[in-house]
């Protein structure tokens, strides 16, 4: 029987894998976290649950020396120096494991921006323009190399937004419907590159079944790539909610030109961009916190023509109100995720088996139950003693 | 100048307490003292406190003393504490037990010296209005009251060793850990004087409870008797928020500072959301600096303020009584549960 690892097993994916490889009956699943309270919630999944840290190569050997596939969820965060520094010490001792012949690394589509732009990022040079998704890069090519170092076959997984119950993506759905998040560019109909929960754990159930999988990189999104409306409709047809509201065309044009526009200018140029509008608040913010020049404003005015008193004045309001509008503005809509309005990502995507029917049911029942407990209270009230 | 000490060096005091401290001109933080003395050492050098020890036996005269470690590991450092005749400011949980209680509570009063339990969340804007609004009571009398906050745990970033993995440390685990926060909320704004513990079931693994639900009754200081539900989970994502229902009308009040306090009819639709008239902290540092204050106001009048120990009794017994009570589920690697019985 093989023999997985999943590293990370705590986290959101990490967990859903867990769960659902964790029942394969062709699998022994050994999942592993840093500590015995996140090991509790690991019982219920039929894994063999291991704790540990794998950032020191014995104690990774000690986890997860006796498995023939090593799925790596687990990334630090916190400092940026010192979690680079876990990561790749995470990503060499991986590729060093004994018995291991493959490992599965997951990235994320962040690789390729957050509004990817098929013009601008390519699968073969992604452009991240995130902290976020220039580290998954990194840590891509970290893995590449120290796998390659050592003869072990890798496979790096570009995941896509990862929805179902639990997901954070469902969660933003939720809220959308609810109208409490904006509404769909171009009503929905761009490629959402995201992939439901139960989906990703077949897809990577059908690689890790795979004899003898070559070295590659692969996107991981719905196949085919469902639209942001299929997912929406999804969820508000699952839980019986109305339709996420359409953003107008025009409306969306004009977003999706400002968050391509934003998001592939370098990182110097944007920052000089807004340093130069922060410099340019400064007087209207010194005037807005310095009450004594106000009254030293008034004094000079009364010594001064009426016109130039009616000229500062009609200043004064309308800047006034159209800072308060701009307030407004601001607070009715936010600026919407950049990742709405992407494209497709480039390259070459991992196939695996769709959802069987018995999934859909199952996933669904899931989701129904998952957003009863956190739309309300009203299912506590229900419960019996 | 009030000269604090800091106990326990962990992330509450470094994200939290420190920060708001540093920022109050009347205050001087003079030392922060850690079993690993190389982690208080770490947290003074960043923060220009001059004092790093690794025993409180150590450390010079403060005015006021800041116990944020866990729970389980206070006796011995209260003892000490009120022995030198410094007043005490306790993070949440107050203490494991009521025996616990009344140990601290009467060690500080054998020796005139405050006691105060940091709890931020009573000083949130929406908790503040709330409670006014009920004692008012222009909606009617309350009739039933459900609470809930949750999420699965997930990516935690933390080693074995760290205390809420110990019972004995941490006191046990959801209920103690948030159920410190979400039921006090719940005594406070109702003004609760007594409660009941109908039921209550837990779902456990090694004697940390993952998921509590408890059924009840609480009675408030105007004679009204309502009904009480609370679930905390760290197996399960939950809705987080009190929901008080009246006779004609629900309020909703979230976990999270700077949510606004919803009113809603019965069937949930909201009608409005409502801040109090003065404007109190709405978000996390705010309430801190907020409970900093009362209980700075409390060491110097001698007056018990919001953030007194005794106010904490309630709460202390009812989750006290929860553990004793409950009915255990095991969580087990086959998924069904095994019934364990009473603790």
């Amino acid at each position: 029987m093989l023999k997985v690892g999943i590293t990370g097993a705590g986290g959101q994916i990490g967990s859903m894998l867990a769960t659902t490889l964790g029942q394969a009956p062709n699998l022994q699943v050994v999942a592993t976290c840093r500590n015995s309270l996140t090991a509790g919630l690991l019982q219920e999944t039929g894994c063999v649950v291991r704790v540990g840290s794998i950032v020191e190569e014995q104690f990774a050997r000690r986890l997860l020396d006796d498995c023939d596939v090593i799925i790596h969820c687990a990334l630090a965060s916190g400092d940026a120096r010192k979690s680079r520094l876990l990561n790749e010490s995470m990503i060499h001792n991986l590729a060093r494991l004994t018995d291991t012949t493959l490992v599965i690394y997951l990235s994320s589509v962040a690789v390729y921006g957050s509004c990817i732009d098929s013009k601008r990022t390519s699968f073969e040079r992604p452009c991240p323009d995130t902290y976020y998704g220039r580290e998954k890069l990194h840590l891509e090519r970290v893995a590449i190399r120290a796998c390659a170092e050592r003869g072990v076959r890798y496979c790096v997984l570009r995941v896509g937004h990862v929805y179902g119950p639990g997901q954070w993506l469902s969660r933003r759905v939720v809220d959308m419907a609810e109208g409490a998040l904006g509404s769909l560019p171009y009503d929905g109909r761009l490629p959402s590159n995201a992939i439901r929960s139960d989906r990703l754990a077949s897809a990577v159930n059908s690689l890790v079944m795979t004899p003898d999988p070559a070295s590659q990189i692969r996107n991981v999104a719905d196949v085919p790539q469902t639209t942001w409306r299929q997912v929406c409709d999804w969820h508000t047809d699952t839980l019986k909610m109305p339709a996420v509201a359409a953003m107008p065309a025009a409306e969306s044009g004009a977003w999706k030109r400002v968050l391509r526009r934003d998001r592939f200018r370098p990182l110097s140029a944007r920052l000089l961009q807004e340093s130069v509008e922060w410099l340019r608040s400064l007087p209207r913010q010194y005037a807005a916190a310095c009450p004594s020049l106000r009254e030293a404003g008034l004094c000079l005015l009364a010594r001064s023509p009426l016109t130039v008193e009616s000229r500062l004045k009609k200043l004064y309001v309308t800047l006034a109100a159209a800072r308060e509008i701009e307030r407004m503005r601001e607070a009715a809509s936010d600026t919407p995720p950049a990742w709405l309005f992407s494209d497709a990502m480039p390259g070459p995507y991992l196939g695996g088996a769709a959802a069987e029917r018995g999934d859909e049911t199952r996933v669904q029942a899931d989701l129904v139950k998952w957003y009863e407990r956190i739309a309300g209270i009203e299912w506590i009230a229900a419960q019996k003693t | 100048m009030v000269n604090i000490g800091i106990v326990g060096a962990g992330a509450v005091v470094e994200s939290n307490h420190l920060p708001v401290l540093h920022g109050m001109k009347e205050v001087t933080v003079k030392w922060i003292c850690d079993i690993e003395r190389e982690k208080a050492r770490q947290l003074s050098r960043l923060y220009g406190v001059k004092g790093a020890y690794a025993g409180v036996e150590e450390c010079s005269d403060v005015d006021i003393a800041l116990v944020a470690i866990p729970v389980g590991h206070r006796r011995k450092i209260v003892e000490e504490i009120v022995r030198r005749r410094w007043h005490v400011f306790c993070e949440k949980p107050f203490a494991v037990s009521t025996r616990d209680y009344h140990f601290f509570v009467e060690a500080a009063r054998a020796r005139n010296v405050q006691i105060g339990i940091g709890l931020m969340r009573r000083f949130y804007d929406a908790n503040v209005c709330a409670r006014e609004m009920l004692r008012r009571a222009p909606f009617g009398a309350v009739q039933e009251v459900w609470a809930s906050e949750g999420s699965r745990l997930r990516a935690t970033g933390r080693e074995d060793g760290w205390y809420q993995t110990d019972r004995n440390a941490a006191g046990g685990g959801v209920l103690i850990e948030t159920g410190s926060h979400l039921i006090d909320q719940v005594f406070q704004i109702l003004d609760v004087c007594e409660f009941e513990v109908v039921s209550c079931r837990q779902r456990m693994w090694r004697d940390l409870d993952y998921e509590t639900t408890v059924t009840g009754a609480v009675r408030l200081n105007d004679g009204t008797e309502c009904r009480l539900g609370v679930v905390l989970s760290r197996a399960n994502d939950l809705f987080s928020g009190i929901e008080i229902r009246c006779a004609n009308t629900k309020l909703v009040v979230g976990v999270v500072p700077g949510t606004p306090l919803k009113i809603c009819d019965l069937d949930g639709q909201v009608l409005g959301r409502v801040g109090s008239p003065r404007g109190g902290p709405q978000t996390s540092y705010q309430a801190f600096y907020a409970e900093w204050r009362e209980f700075i106001d409390q060491c110097r009048s001698g007056q018990p303020s919001r953030v007194s120990a005794e106010s904490a009794w309630l709460t202390t017994s009812f989750i006290e009584t929860c553990y004793r009570t409950a009915s255990v589920v095991e969580i087990d690697r086959a998924g069904c549960g095994v019934v364990r019985g009473q603790c």
